[in-house]
């Protein structure tokens, strides 16, 4: 108890410093010599102020790795929030956009898009494509699942949907030019390095939209978690209120595949983690794995940009082999709340 | 039980020289070709109308765009292969799966593993294809012309200042090509500095910051079977880049660039002459 009370009482302070410290840290991680001093100068700089700075370093800070790291920390924090929201309407704790089946169809939607329109597709026309995928995905599990929507049956629909697209991007990437197999592969598993300025309202407008949505519905999720008969009786729509969940979740899913391609296993670590901080907050658990999904990201991204000396690693690979000893954590202990 | 040994040994040495004798001796006539620049040289041979079939992107010169195809990167078709009956299948080690070219082995199949690798096996390999085709003469011609050539572009480019280059290979994911690649030779035989010399990646993926930080003072960009994908929009943005603020982008057909046929030499002249201009422009610089 006395744990958990101290817990409680450090978490936003501890959370605050991480947010702030976390993108002003990493921004010095990269190919050219960064220091945190030139950092600090820099975004003083840029506030206004009068500091000297060295012009390519001026925008290699605020042109290269600022935006780099705000995707990673909006992708970080909407797959996280996915997550979160996935496994409370589910009530399984196993559940992630990408075992749910809608990071293969978005991948599947936005791969077939590169791959037909080529190199220049636009960012819209990769989102729709990514949109589409996952929304079909979407559409096929509840179809599969039936008109109950049963957990199990949906998690089971789930599970064949993943493999039915990925077989279909397998196929798509398969038949593609050596150039273009390469160019898909190094999008599916996932990379900030398309990361813009411009790229970057996008992700921001859906992921803030969507919060907003989850945070107004946060009575009606913990009412289901206690079970769809005890949420009908306390009179929630449990039917419509899953099918919107799993439809905002797609549209989440969707648009970050479209900016940084497929990183798996965040959304199942992350709000699992925040849960296990959380233990009396469970009201902050959506607000929870937004904040440190988004600042475990950036050092994920941090990892792939430094682990190889001038070259970078996929952020899926890193994700994937953190997230499956996780996956392989959590099966091997009970888990005590959901 | 020694003298069974000898006799054994006799007869299988015995057997062996028949064998290869038949095998030279057989003309070859039907030629299958797993490399567009196999084809290329056959063509250079003169004995291109042997080849019965070849593989996805061979499309040098204009007839071999009428050959029957047998597959391509993804593998071969080994099964139309054993119909079509060929006497020789040239396949290429860099480019054909390791699995296919050891199950037509095992198969029977008369196959010559191509490794060429570096500018100087170009004329080498003629010379050998020359010898198996019969076609020694033509084919001892055309290396000497070759090597002639080749050596006048390295002559002529010996005591010219050297030039920062950045060859990118694809776009997306950002490719370069680093000094232990083929390319590369090309690209020093004109006076080219690598700016990415990793020895551990013959072709290391890069971002826009390495490219940055390493200031290429030219940029070369080859395309992708008859398509330039590789976008030059994103750069405009960095004048920190030498090769952006002079305006020294050049684009040059990869074909010529990435076959072992002897068209690398027009490549090469391309590229030299590149360079040429990127030593002018920086002239121009200094004088200003």
């Amino acid at each position: 108890m006395k744990y958990t009370a101290i817990t409680n009482a450090l978490i936003i302070p501890v959370a605050l410093v991480l947010l702030i410290i976390s993108p002003l840290l990493s921004v010095c991680f990269g190919a050219a010599d960064v220091s945190f001093n030139d950092v600090f100068a820099i975004v003083y700089r840029a506030l206004g102020g009068d500091a000297e700075v060295d012009a390519i370093k001026e925008r290699i800070v605020l042109e290269l790795r600022f935006p780099r790291i705000i995707l990673a920390f909006l992708a970080g924090a909407g797959l996280s929030l996915s997550g979160a929201v996935l496994q409370t309407v589910t009530r399984n704790p196993l559940a992630d956009p990408y075992l749910f089946g809608i990071s293969s169809g978005a991948s599947f939607g936005a791969v077939l898009v590169i791959a037909s329109v080529g190199a220049a597709s636009s960012m819209v026309s990769i989102t729709g494509g990514a949109f589409l995928g996952g929304a079909l995905s979407v559409l096929l599990v509840v179809s599969l699942a039936g008109m109950g929507v049963q957990i199990e049956r949906m998690l089971l629909a789930g599970v064949a949907v993943q493999f039915m697209f990925s077989s279909a991007t397998s196929l798509v990437l398969y038949l593609s030019d050596p150039q273009a197999a390469a160019s898909l592969l190094f999008w599916i598993l996932g990379s900030f390095t398309r990361a813009s300025w411009d790229n970057l309202l996008l992700p921001f407008v859906v992921i803030t939209f969507c919060l907003l949505v989850f945070l107004a519905f946060t009575r009606p999720l913990r009412a289901i978690l206690a079970g769809d008969e005890s949420a009908k009786a306390l009179g929630v729509e449990v039917y419509r209120l899953r099918i919107g969940m799993l439809l905002l979740s797609s549209l989440l899913t969707a648009t970050l595949v479209a900016s940084c391609g497929g990183i798996g296993f965040v959304g199942l670590m992350v709000p699992h983690i925040v849960r296990r901080i959380l233990i009396n907050h469970s009201q902050y658990t959506l607000i929870g794995s937004a904040v440190f999904g988004g600042i475990f990201m950036i050092w994920v991204d941090v990892l792939a940009r430094m682990l190889m000396e001038n070259s970078e690693l996929p952020v899926g690979v890193i994700t994937a082999a953190m997230g499956s000893i996780f996956f392989l954590l959590v099966l091997k202990r009970p888990t005590t709340s959901t | 039980m020694k003298l069974l040994t000898f006799i054994l040994c006799f007869l299988f040495t015995f057997a062996s020289f028949s064998f290869a004798e038949t095998a030279q001796s057989k003309p070859i006539n039907r030629i299958i070709a797993l490399s567009p620049h196999s084809v290329e040289m056959l063509f250079t041979l003169g004995v291109g109308d042997r080849v019965i079939a070849t593989t996805k992107f061979s499309n040098f010169p204009p007839q071999a765009e009428d050959i029957p195809r047998v597959g391509g990167y993804n593998g071969i078709q080994i099964e139309k292969i054993l119909a079509l009956n060929p006497d020789l299948i040239i396949a290429w080690m860099d480019g054909n799966k390791i699995q296919d070219i050891e199950k037509m082995e095992n198969l029977g199949l008369n196959v010559y593993r191509s490794q060429t690798r570096s500018l100087d096996n170009i004329p080498n390999e003629m010379i050998l294809f020359g010898e198996m085709l019969g076609v020694q003469s033509a084919a001892i011609s055309k290396a000497n012309t070759f090597n002639e050539r080749l050596k006048k572009i390295r002559a002529d480019n010996k005591e010219k200042p050297s030039v920062k280059f950045f060859y990118q290979l694809w776009d997306e994911p950002l490719r370069a090509v680093a000094a232990g690649s083929w390319i590369n030779s090309v690209m020093s035989a004109c006076g080219g500095i690598n700016v990415f010399n990793d020895p551990n990646f013959d072709y290391p993926e890069v971002s826009i910051e390495n490219v940055l930080i390493t200031s290429p003072e030219v940029f070369i960009i080859p395309s992708h079977h008859g398509a330039y994908t590789a976008g030059v929009e994103k750069w405009k943005k960095w004048p920190e880049i030498p090769a952006i603020a002079n305006d020294q982008i050049y684009f040059i057909d990869g074909d010529l660039l990435h076959r072992f046929s002897t068209r690398i030499l027009d490549g090469m002249e391309q590229v030299c002459d590149a360079f040429d201009k990127v030593r002018a422009s920086k002239l121009r610089i200094v004088k200003k």
